[in-house]
Order: structure tokens, then C-alpha cells, then sequence
């Protein structure tokens, strides 16, 4: 069940849901639509640099640290703005912090606004979960697919949250981890 | 008590978080973005990386194993994995 605007609200008033900044406490126009509420970009722009290693997620290692190693990082600020070049990629936070707590059983999904997907910008791509449990920022993968440069600045309205009730048991149980263990052990 | 996991700590790719690698129980590594407050260590990285302890939760132990529930999603090995007791600390919070 998709959570209604008016139900977002009482979930952030009641704590099941935590949104810091407080959505509108910027006093800006509403952020709320029927059934979602917008997120501002924070100003942390990731800009990921071409490796000559190619990326291999089936094998072990320490992907994280390797493509981290292989990133520029910029500050956007209001008075300068990053421009986003036509075909190129780079990630982003949300400005808001999300938490999610467990025992709330309320997942999201982070959708694009169709002002910014008018402009040909994908903020978000094969990954728009956020698990029940997730505290931290959203990352965005952004490319710009339009045929024009786009300004990124902090509190950008970029993102719309859509909230959703999840029905069932949520903590982990040995049942779900039997195809991950390995050790005779842990199988007791 | 709270169970943090020995890894290695290198600057993440926003400044909130950390990207760290660790190992499992037979040795292959694995590696995660964390929230800095799910991190502990003695001296920030810098250009080269540190150890430190990460946040996890245990679920379950057997003999001298257990499996832990990780902060964030990791590419190569998901939620959960499997590593010695002995990689544990027990850090109050």
C-alpha cells in the first residue's frame, strides 16, 4: 500500500519515518504531491573516472574502495552551480537524510520529477529501492541524456520518495540464510 | 554490546561515508560503502587505508563462525555474510 501525502505526514509525526530536513521547512512551495514527497540535491557532486581495470562484481575484492579511488569530487553552491554535460554521468546525494526504522515495515522507492525528466536528466536508474532499515542519503546516478547542459545546485528539488507499507515478517530468519551458508557449522 | 567487524577503512565517495573491505570466513573479500557513524577508527584515511571496526549486526553463531547483517548492501558478497568470531569486537555503544 502506497502511503498518501497526508499519511507521510503522520508517519514523520509519529517517527515511523524520519526526514531530516523536514520536508518544507525550508519554506519553500509544498513538497508534497498526492502520494510522494520531494527531495533536494545536496552538494556533493561524485564524478566517476574511467578505470583500466574492468569491474567484475562476481568475483571478491574491494570494489567500494577501487572506484572510489577512481573519482573526482566537486561542491556545488548556488552561485556555482556544476553543469551537467550532455551524455555524462555522475553521482549525487539527496540534501535529506532518510531513515527508515525496521520496526516501522515502511520501504521507498525514489522516483524522478517530470520537470527535470523533461529536460532529458535521469536522476535515479535500476536502483530506486530503499529497504525498510535504510538510514543515511539517497545516491543518485544522474546522466544527462537531453540535448543541453544542466545546472546542478544544492536544494534543487531533484527526486520525489514514495512511500510503502510492507506487508509481512521482516526480520531475518535462518530459512533465509541457508543458500548463504557455506560453513557445515552455521547450518545446525 | 554492540558487534563490530575488523576491516580496512579508505576514504568513500562523499565525504558522510566510508568504502571499506573486509574478509569473510574463508578469506575472500568483500567491500561496502558505510555511513561514518558505523565506523570506528584510531586515525581518519587519508591516501592510503586504515584499520578499523565496522557495525554489524549478528544473527547467528556456530562454533567458532557467525553470520552478520552488514550496515549497507555490498556488490560482491549482499546483506549478510559469514566471518570467523574472532573477526568480532564486542564495543559497547
Amino acid at each position: 500500500m502506497v502511503l498518501s501525502s497526508a499519511e507521510i505526514q503522520k508517519a514523520l509525526e509519529d517517527g515511523r519515518l524520519v526526514i531530516n530536513p523536514v520536508p518544507g521547512s525550508a519554506g519553500t512551495k509544498s513538497p508534497y504531491n498526492t502520494h510522494s514527497v520531494d527531495l533536494t540535491l545536496g552538494s556533493e557532486i561524485v564524478i566517476p573516472q574511467p578505470m583500466t581495470a574492468s569491474i567484475d562484481l562476481s568475483e571478491s575484492g574491494s570494489i567500494a574502495t577501487l572506484i572510489s579511488q577512481n573519482a573526482q569530487r566537486r561542491t556545488a553552491t548556488k552561485d556555482q552551480p556544476y553543469k551537467l554535460e550532455r551524455g555524462k554521468f555522475i553521482l549525487a546525494q539527496t540534501k535529506e537524510v532518510i531513515s527508515l526504522p525496521i520496526t516501522s515495515a515502511l520501504g521507498a522507492r525514489i522516483e524522478g520529477k517530470s520537470s527535470v525528466a523533461r529536460c532529458g536528466v535521469l536522476v535515479h536508474f535500476t536502483a530506486p529501492t530503499v529497504h525498510p532499515g535504510f538510514h543515511g542519503r539517497l545516491t543518485l546516478e544522474m546522466i544527462n541524456l537531453g540535448p543541453n547542459v544542466f545546472s546542478l545546485s544544492p536544494d534543487l528539488p531533484i527526486a520525489q520518495l514514495i512511500i510503502e507499507e510492507v506487508k509481512g515478517e521482516l526480520t531475518p530468519n535462518d530459512s533465509q540464510f541457508q543458500n548463504q551458508m557455506k560453513p557445515e557449522g552455521l547450518k545446525a | 554490546m554492540d558487534n563490530w567487524l575488523e576491516c580496512e577503512v579508505s576514504v568513500g565517495m562523499f565525504s558522510t561515508e566510508f568504502a571499506i573491505t573486509a574478509q569473510q570466513f574463508d578469506g575472500k573479500t568483500f567491500s561496502l560503502f558505510a555511513l561514518q557513524d558505523d565506523v570506528r577508527t584510531k586515525s581518519a584515511p587519508n591516501g592510503s587505508p586504515v584499520s578499523g571496526l565496522l557495525h554489524v549486526n549478528r544473527i547467528k553463531t556456530s562454533n567458532d563462525l557467525a553470520m552478520v547483517v552488514l550496515p549497507q548492501l555490498s556488490p560482491e558478497a549482499g546483506t549478510t555474510v559469514t566471518v570467523k568470531v574472532s573477526q568480532l569486537h564486542q564495543v559497547s555503544a
